[in-house]
Parts: structure tokens; C-alpha cells; sequence
């Protein structure tokens, strides 16, 4: 009910941007943009601010994939957010940017953005607008100054007329294209997995006896973490790695505090078959490396999360045959339409 | 029709002529009694430190003029944006528009940017806080919010490479359960007994406001450059900010007419 009610209020508001923009030859189907599947909760970005429409979004993906967002041309946002891999850097555990320069952390996917209320692996940006400004500007990713980009693109015909059709005139600003790389990102909504299919009763919703079984043992011993059905509760805790890179202290370098030290966004584990490698530094190469460091390579620290520390033993309890179970539901939450989407590549 | 609207035009005109004025606040960058010169000049800190200055600049708002009797007048928030850059004569005086009439004693304003606006979405950055334009210098991306005070030089004291000492000074508080240091300094100047009188805008009042740089070093913390060359958030943020919220003094006011350029001239600033 409560999820019919937003997708109303967001599609009457996508309708009136579009209204505004007095192009009528659009056929416009905002439900085709964003929708609340079923089974997600209200999403966290407020879109009054910044309405998706067919002509946002367009703009938005012809930004996120142009090289001209970097300082020498080479890399745009889809070179390390690559779609075959839920919008991650396919084969690298710490993303390859300008000049083959290597950054500090492993690139999350791109998807359900709208549910997300804070971005980065420590959380430091708290709105999905002012995001992309930290790539563009990261001198190890795309090395360029925001002000450049716009001016680089206000001489392009092409620009001109995709921001004309997206808002209206052909005027480039920083708040317009802010919100149309958003609108891309807005439109990446991963929920026809198996999995979902199964929790919303659809066809195709099936789920195998080992399968099953791992869903029951990640609500067990995993849903406390990567809680609801975006597999996260959007907190900051240190799940027991460790230490290799003893300045990257995660969620402390944003808050400053002592108790903050180490810990990292918990993700969400939609598509997490296709995203390896994984955690924030990309340390682990397979959901089998995932699972031995649950049950047995927690190491102990002062940050370490009280849910991996019970029983008088660090870690999860984990035997073989659960694991086997728990990495056969983990790809069941694989979104194969997501991952081959036309809509979302050029 | 067009006879109304003219006429209706012509009185709102009036009654603001009446009832408002403008005054310029100009911003004298000094080291303790000496001017601040980029580049070429040596400065001593309180630590004995020797430094030269390569750049200085920081953001005021929330701007508040205060009356003999307490009460305040509030700018209009959109308005009372500032960056004051030593780069850029122009930026170092600022005029105030429709300000209304009255006798004023002193002026506060919050040194860099408050939290609402630093957690504002993207339309609300405009001007000197459009990140990809006047504020690109002056904000973190990372992290997000806007540097308030940024000075970078070099000192032989520095242990950072090249010599280099960098001090970027923000952080707002963070919002909703991400707590930040809170940065966020108020400066308040008196006129010292004199009093500035907002009349017409045949002579705009000019504030003559010092802002002493070297406040960032020395004051409850006297920074020494070899142990922090580089200070960019962490908890000694919060001492430099507690230093720089007692860089502003009052250092004059006068009367000068509506020329901006005669007055530039005036007050020796071109
Ligand atoms: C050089 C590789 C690289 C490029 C280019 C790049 N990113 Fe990323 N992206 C990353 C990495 C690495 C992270 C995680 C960084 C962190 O948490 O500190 C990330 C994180 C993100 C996130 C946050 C996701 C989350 O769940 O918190 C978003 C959104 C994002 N990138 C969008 C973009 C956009 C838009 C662009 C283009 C303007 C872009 N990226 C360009 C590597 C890259
Ligand atoms: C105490 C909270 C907590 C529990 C319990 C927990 N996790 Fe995690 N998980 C995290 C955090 C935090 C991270 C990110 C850590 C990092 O990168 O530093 C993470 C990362 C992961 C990743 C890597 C995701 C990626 O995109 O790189 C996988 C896979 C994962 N967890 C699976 C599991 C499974 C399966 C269980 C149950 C056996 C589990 N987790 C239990 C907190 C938890």
C-alpha cells in the first residue's frame, strides 16, 4: 500500500517535470524509469527536488558514460561502474583510474541508489547530487575540475541539445548536471532476482531445497547486519578484517571518532555473485574467501562489531555444508534483467 | 493599465529609497601589524616559526547588523554569502543592499558556511557556492561540506614536502546521525563607540574590517608548523578554528559616496 502510494507521488511529479519542459513529442512512461518494487522499503532520496524523466535520464547516461568527465578523456564513470557487473570494476580489487592510477578502495555497484542514504564505503557523502563530484575531482579516478567538464560540454552540439530536452533551454549548470547523472543513477533499480520473484510470489520465483536452506541460515546468522531486502541496515561496523591499510580507518576519517575506527558501510548483497572482489579493499576474491573469513578469520579489535563476538568465540559458526547453501542463496539474488538492461547502456 | 503599474513601480521605488540604504564592508588582510603580501613576505609566528603566505581565504554569512538598543537586523540569508579571497581585490569588499535605515554599532557574521546550507541540495549553491565555480577551491567532496578558512604557504619549520604547510578549516556538525567536529565560529565586531548610520544611498558607510591571518597560528593554541603542517579536519581543526574566530577586528568606518571606484580609491585599494 504504503509503496503504491510513493510510486503515485513520484510519477505525478516525473509527469509535471515533463509538463514543464514543453516537449510533447516524448511518450513518457515514468513507471518505466522508477518504480518501488514490491518488496523494497520507501526509498530515502526525495524526489520533489529532482523528478526522473526520460529526457533526465538520457542526459544522465550520456554523462556517466563519456570520457570527457576526466582530465585527458579516458575514463568516464562506466569504466570502473561496469553494467555486465552490477556497475562495479570488474577484475579489480581497488579501481584503475587516470594515468593507471590506484585508489584505496574497491568500486560498489551502482544500484537501488534511491534507498541509500549515504555513499562511499565511509559514508561521507550524505546526498546522492553532490556525489559525483568526488570522482570527477579525485585525482586518482577522473582528475578534473568540475568547471572544466561543464565548459567542455557546453561546447558540444550534442550537450546543448540533450540539456534542452532534458530541462528546457540549453544552459549547462552545475545543479543540472548534478541531478541528470542522479537520474541515471536513480533509474538502476535491481529487484527481478530469483529471490524477489520468491518474496513476491512471481513466476519463476522458485527457490531449491540448498537454496532455501541458505536463505534460512542467512537470516540466522547474517540478516542482522545485511538486514531487510536490500540485504543492509545503512550502518557502520567493522566486521573483523584485518587491518591492511592502517590510514584507511573508514567511517573515522568522516565522524573524527575513536569508536568509528575501521568500521565500513555495511553493503547491500544484491548481484554480490557478479561483484567480486570483495569488501572495501576488494581483499577477497570469491564468496568461498567471503565465508572462511566469517568463520574463521575474524580477528579481534576494539571496533570489532559484539554480533561477531559471541559464545566465547570470535566469528560465525559456519560448517562446510552451510556454506555450500549459503553461496547457493547468494546468487540467487543474481538480477540477470538488471545486469543485461538495454535501457541502462549505449 | 501600463500608466498603474508604472506609477505603483515609481512608488515602491520610492519607498524603498526612503527606507533603505547600502553600506560596504571592506576586508584588510594583515599578519599582526604588518600587511599580508602573498609569496614574497617572511612572517614569524608565536612559535617562532618563519612562514610565507601562498594563499588566504575563507567564506562569511549570516550576516547580522546590530542597533544601539540589542535588536538586529538579519540579512536575507541568499544574500549574505561571502568569499573573501587575498587573490582577489574585488572579493575583499562587499556591499550590503537594502539594509534599512537606522544607526547600527557592530556586525556579526559566521565564519564559513552554516549547516543547513551546507547540507542544502544543489540548487540552493549559487554564486560563490557553486562548487564547479566560485566555491570549487573551497569545498570537499569526500566529505562533503565547504572549507571555511583556507591559508597555504611554506615555512622551513615544515616537515611536509617541498615545505609546504597547508590549513583547510571546515567541517559543519554532519547531519542526521553523522556526527563531525562542529567548526562553525561566530565572529562579532563593535564599532568601538562609533556608530553607523544607514541614511540614503548617496553615501554608503564603509566598514573597515581587519582580518588577521596570523590568528590561525597563534592564540589558545600557538600552532607549531614542524608537528602540523597539514591540517585538513581531525580533532586539531577545532583549535585553529578556536584561534581564527578572533581574526576579525574593527579597524574603521567611513562615509564615502556611491562610486565604488572613488571609494576603491579612497581607501587605497587598487
Ligand atoms: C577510477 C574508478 C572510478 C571512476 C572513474 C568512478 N568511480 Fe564511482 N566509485 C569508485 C570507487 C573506488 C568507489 C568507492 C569509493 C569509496 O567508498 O571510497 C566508488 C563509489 C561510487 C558510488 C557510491 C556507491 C555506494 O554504494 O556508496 C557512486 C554512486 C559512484 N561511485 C558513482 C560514480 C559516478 C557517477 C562516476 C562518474 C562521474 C564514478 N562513480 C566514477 C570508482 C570509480
Ligand atoms: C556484524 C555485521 C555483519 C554480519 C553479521 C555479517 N556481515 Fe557481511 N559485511 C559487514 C560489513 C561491515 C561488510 C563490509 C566490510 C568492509 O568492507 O570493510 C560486509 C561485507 C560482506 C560482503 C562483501 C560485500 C561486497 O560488496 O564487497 C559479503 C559477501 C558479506 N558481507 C556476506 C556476509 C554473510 C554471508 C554473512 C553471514 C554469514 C555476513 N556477511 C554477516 C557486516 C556484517
Amino acid at each position: 500500500m504504503k509503496s503504491k502510494f510513493i510510486i503515485l507521488v513520484v510519477s505525478s511529479l516525473m509527469y509535471l517535470g515533463v509538463a514543464c519542459s514543453k516537449d510533447d513529442s516524448q511518450v513518457v512512461k515514468p513507471e518505466e524509469l522508477f518504480t518501488v518494487p514490491a518488496n523494497f522499503p520507501k526509498p530515502l532520496y526525495d524526489f520533489s527536488k529532482n523528478p526522473v524523466t526520460n529526457n533526465g535520464f538520457e542526459l544522465g547516461k550520456a554523462l556517466f558514460f563519456d570520457g570527457n568527465l576526466s582530465r585527458d578523456g579516458t575514463i568516464s564513470c562506466a569504466e570502473c561502474h561496469n553494467q555486465a557487473y552490477a556497475f562495479t570494476h570488474h577484475g579489480h580489487d581497488l579501481s584503475h583510474g587516470i594515468d593507471n592510477k590506484v585508489g584505496i578502495r574497491n568500486a560498489p555497484p551502482i544500484q537501488n541508489m534511491a534507498f541509500q542514504k549515504e555513499f562511499f564505503w565511509d559514508g561521507g557523502v550524505f546526498d546522492l547530487d553532490l556525489f559525483s563530484i568526488a570522482p570527477i575531482e579525485n585525482p586518482v579516478e577522473m582528475d578534473e575540475k568540475l568547471g572544466n567538464v561543464l565548459e567542455k560540454l557546453r561546447k558540444q552540439e550534442k550537450y546543448t541539445t540533450l540539456f534542452q530536452k532534458a530541462y528546457g533551454s540549453k544552459e549547462v549548470t552545475t545543479e543540472r548536471f548534478l541531478k541528470a547523472l542522479s537520474q541515471f543513477m536513480l533509474a538502476l533499480v535491481s529487484a527481478n532476482s530469483r529471490y524477489d520473484k520468491y518474496v513476491r510470489k512471481e513466476a519463476g520465483g522458485t527457490l531449491t531445497t540448498d537454496e532455501f536452506a541458505g536463505l534460512e541460515i542467512f537470516k540466522q546468522k547474517c540478516a542482522s547486519c545485511h538486514a531487510g531486502e536490500l540485504f543492509t541496515d545503512h550502518s557502520y561496523r567493522n566486521n573483523g578484517l584485518p587491518v591492511y591499510n592502517k590510514n584507511d580507518t573508514g567511517r573515522q576519517r568522516i565522524t573524527a571518532a575513536g569508536d568509528d575506527s575501521y568500521k565500513f558501510k555495511v553493503p547491500s548483497l544484491r548481484n554480490i555473485a557478479v561483484t567480486a572482489p570483495y569488501m572495501h579493499d576488494g581483499r577477497f576474491y570469491s564468496l568461498d574467501a567471503v565465508l572462511n573469513h566469517y568463520s574463521d578469520g575474524i580477528v579481534e579489535s576494539k571496533t570489532l562489531d559484539s554480533l561477531l563476538r559471541t559464545n566465547q568465540r570470535l566469528g560465525i559458526a559456519l560448517n562446510k555444508d552451510e556454506k555450500t547453501k549459503l553461496i547457493a542463496f547468494l546468487k540467487t539474488l543474481t538480477d540477470e534483467e538488471f545486469l543485461k538492461n538495454k535501457k541502462f547502456g549505449i | 493599465m501600463k500608466k498603474i503599474i508604472f506609477i505603483l513601480l515609481c512608488a515602491v521605488s520610492l519607498a524603498n529609497a526612503q527606507k533603505t540604504g547600502s553600506i560596504s564592508i571592506h576586508f584588510d588582510h594583515v599578519i599582526g601589524n604588518e600587511p599580508l603580501v602573498l609569496n614574497d613576505k617572511k612572517y614569524k609566528n608565536a612559535d617562532g616559526d618563519e612562514f610565507k603566505v601562498s594563499l588566504f581565504q575563507y567564506f562569511i554569512s549570516n550576516i547580522r547588523l546590530i542597533r544601539k538598543d540589542g535588536s538586529t537586523y538579519v540579512m536575507p540569508q541568499d544574500q549574505s554569502y561571502f568569499l573573501i579571497r587575498e587573490s582577489n581585490k574585488g572579493s575583499k569588499t562587499i556591499t550590503l543592499a537594502n539594509i534599512p535605515k537606522g544607526k547600527f554599532t557592530a556586525i556579526s557574521f559566521l565564519i564559513g558556511i552554516d549547516s543547513a546550507r551546507n547540507a542544502s541540495e544543489i540548487g540552493q549553491r549559487k554564486g560563490c557556492l557553486d562548487v564547479a565555480g566560485e566555491a570549487k577551491d573551497m569545498y570537499w567532496a569526500w566529505n562533503s561540506g565547504y572549507i571555511f578558512v583556507k591559508m597555504e604557504g611554506t615555512s622551513i619549520q615544515s616537515t611536509a614536502k617541498n615545505n609546504i604547510f597547508m590549513y583547510h578549516i571546515g567541517l559543519f556538525g554532519g547531519i542526521g546521525n553523522k556526527k563531525t567536529l562542529n567548526n562553525i565560529r561566530y565572529a562579532t565586531i563593535d564599532f568601538g563607540g562609533e556608530t553607523l548610520r544607514v541614511k540614503d544611498n548617496k553615501f554608503v558607510p564603509v566598514i573597515t574590517i581587519k582580518t588577521d591571518a596570523s590568528r590561525l597560528l597563534n592564540g589558545d593554541t600557538n600552532v607549531e608548523i614542524a608537528k602540523n603542517p597539514t591540517v585538513m579536519g581531525g580533532p586539531f581543526s577545532a583549535k585553529i578554528a578556536e584561534n581564527y574566530k578572533t581574526m576579525f577586528s574593527f579597524a574603521g568606518l567611513d562615509k564615502l559616496t556611491t562610486d565604488i571606484d572613488k571609494n576603491r580609491k579612497a581607501l587605497g585599494m587598487n
